[in-house]
């Protein structure tokens, strides 16, 4: 397993919980209400597994192929 | 191995140290900080993990597969659901200080004493400014003005108590033709809750003006105009020369006793109202929870909320409405009552009826004659239509699915043309009297001779809700 990919995978989980916790808080302070803005949550989310195919591309193949 | 995040046991010493600053310090308003703030603690949480991965990677150490586990998931989703659902409780309560909830409940009252006297001079209108706390105003007495009442401070120690009261003075101003008694209590926010309960007398000819956010207005013994706008209130109106005039957005009740004007009576969330002697005409508006009482209504009569509305020429009698049943006993038309789901009842009614009805049980008791007239559109409803033999009058009924129950006699024709039934006659006459029922039985039957009604009975007036307190 590609480390990159690994580690884009593991921040994952983190960014996301500070995205929602972003959204809550604007929703709170008297921004655009969390009804408004979940979907930026989906929108982070396939942006970091795209990351995490893009930075680790070679996984998707067996060995025997690409050498 | 793989390393083990930090998360668990800081949640764990965050908790303890909650609880600890709780039990040790009951004044800091922790839970009302945790309802304002709890999103910085999900992005709190998200940055340490965040660090933490960081780091491991650094290091080189070997990665989670999740960066926040399942578990830590579900936490997060029942802090959001349980921090939202706190916004949406002080949503639907928009006054509702949570800052002074600590107050309300471990706070003790400090009480000051209000006095003052002011001379009416040119004033014709006397208007109360008062946001929180119950307000009575009483007619009757020379030419001056006298204010008196206390006002009472929640606080947790005695100074702020002290400074609060000071910050919240009561000023008497006279503007042109109005003389404003304005309680400017504190408004900003901090640990303590003020209200005043003013009690004020006035000479007897004045109109007055009652503003406030939270409290109850009892005004009696006016013998001019009435205005009341509040947030929530209950309002008692006795012995008014003028006319009433009430605004209001919650109510628990509202009573009208002798009025010489009109009553308006606007409430967005009220619950119980009772008017009575009302000599002007009278219209309410809003939706109720509770139950409608109005007695003798010289004037005519406007009620109309979402579900209900009601007209009416005049009511000698009274006209009883809550969620379930509409009642009208003596009352002059012409009348129109268009409804969803209710039981109503109609007794001993005049001139005209209009009435529209989804569902429910329909009685209608003209009893007088002339026999009043009748237009009734019934979807799905038993209804009994009970008419005086001596009365002069035509029918027409149909019912389409069915039946229809003539138990009144032989002078009137029934049909029956495929699901459709319809009962005619008196042969020769107009119908005055027409029904279209979709659903339901029809019953028409004679009532018994035209007796002069025995004037009602006076109902007991609805005893009086204790003050109310305030509850959050």
């Amino acid at each position: 397993m590609n480390e990159t990919s690994a580690f884009i995978a593991a921040i994952r989980g983190p960014i996301m919980m500070i995205a929602l916790g972003l959204l809550f808080a604007m929703d709170r302070m008297g921004g655009y209400g969390f009804g408004q803005t979940w979907p930026v949550l989906i929108i982070v989310f396939g942006v970091l597994i795209l990351l995490e195919r893009s930075s680790g591309r070679k996984r998707s193949y067996p060995d025997s192929y690409v050498s | 191995m793989r390393p083990r995040s930090l998360i668990g046991p800081i949640l764990l010493i965050l908790i303890g140290a909650a609880f600890l600053v709780r039990n040790i310090w009951p004044e800091i308003p922790l839970l009302s900080l945790l309802s304002d703030y709890w999103p910085f603690l999900l992005i709190g949480w998200g940055l340490l993990r965040l660090m933490e991965v960081v780091f491991w990677a650094l290091q080189s150490k070997p990665l989670p597969r999740a960066g926040i586990s399942g578990a830590e998931w579900a936490l997060a989703i029942v802090i959001c659901i349980v921090g939202g659902g706190s916004e949406a409780v002080r949503d639907r309560w928009p006054r509702v200080q949570i800052g002074g909830r600590g107050v309300e409940v471990f706070g003790q009252p400090w009480d000051f004493e209000v006095n003052a006297t002011h001379p009416l001079g040119d004033a014709r209108r006397i208007v109360v400014e008062n946001p929180r706390g119950n307000v009575r105003v009483t007619g009757g007495g020379d030419g001056e003005v006298r204010i008196g009442g206390r006002t009472t401070v929640r606080a947790f120690r005695k100074e702020d108590a002290v400074r609060a009261h000071r910050d919240s003075p009561l000023e008497v101003v006279a503007d042109g033709d109005r003389l404003v008694i304005r309680n400017k209590q504190n408004r900003r926010k901090g640990p303590w809750r003020i209200t005043s309960d003013l009690e004020i007398n006035v000479p007897k000819q004045v109109s007055v003006e009652g503003r406030g956010e939270f409290g109850d207005f009892d005004i009696v013994n006016v013998s001019g105009d009435v205005d009341v706008q509040s947030d929530n209130a209950a309002v008692r109106m006795a012995d008014i020369g003028g006319r009433v005039q009430v605004k209001l957005n919650r109510s628990d009740v509202v009573r009208a006793v002798n009025v010489g004007g009109g009553v308006k009576l606007d409430s967005r969330a009220g619950e119980d109202v009772e008017l009575a002697g009302i000599r002007g005409p009278v219209v309410v508006s809003g939706s109720y929870s509770g139950s409608l009482l109005l007695r003798e209504l010289a004037g005519s009569l406007v009620f109309d909320s979402p579900r209900t509305e009601f007209r009416a020429g005049a009511v000698p009698g009274e006209v009883r409405v809550n969620l379930s049943q509409l009642t009208g006993v003596n009352v002059i038309g012409p009348i129109k009552v268009k409804t969803r789901s209710r039981d109503v009842d109609l007794a001993d009614f005049t001139e005209k009826l209009d009435l529209e009805l989804e569902r429910g049980r329909l009685d209608l008791r003209p009893g007088r004659t002339p026999l009043a007239k009748m237009d009734l559109a019934v979807k799905s409803a038993d209804v009994q239509l009970m008419l005086p033999e001596s009365a002069a009058f035509g029918l027409l009924l149909q019912v389409e699915k069915g039946s229809l129950v003539n138990e009144y006699g032989a002078a009137l024709t029934q049909e029956s043309r495929d699901d459709r039934q319809v009962l005619k006659g008196p042969p020769g006459r107009d119908p005055t009297i027409r029904l279209r029922a979709d659903r339901g039985t029809v019953t028409v039957a004679k009532a018994g001779a035209v007796v002069a009604e025995a004037p009602l009975a006076p109902h007991p007036p609805i005893p009086p809700k204790p003050p109310q307190v305030e509850q959050y």
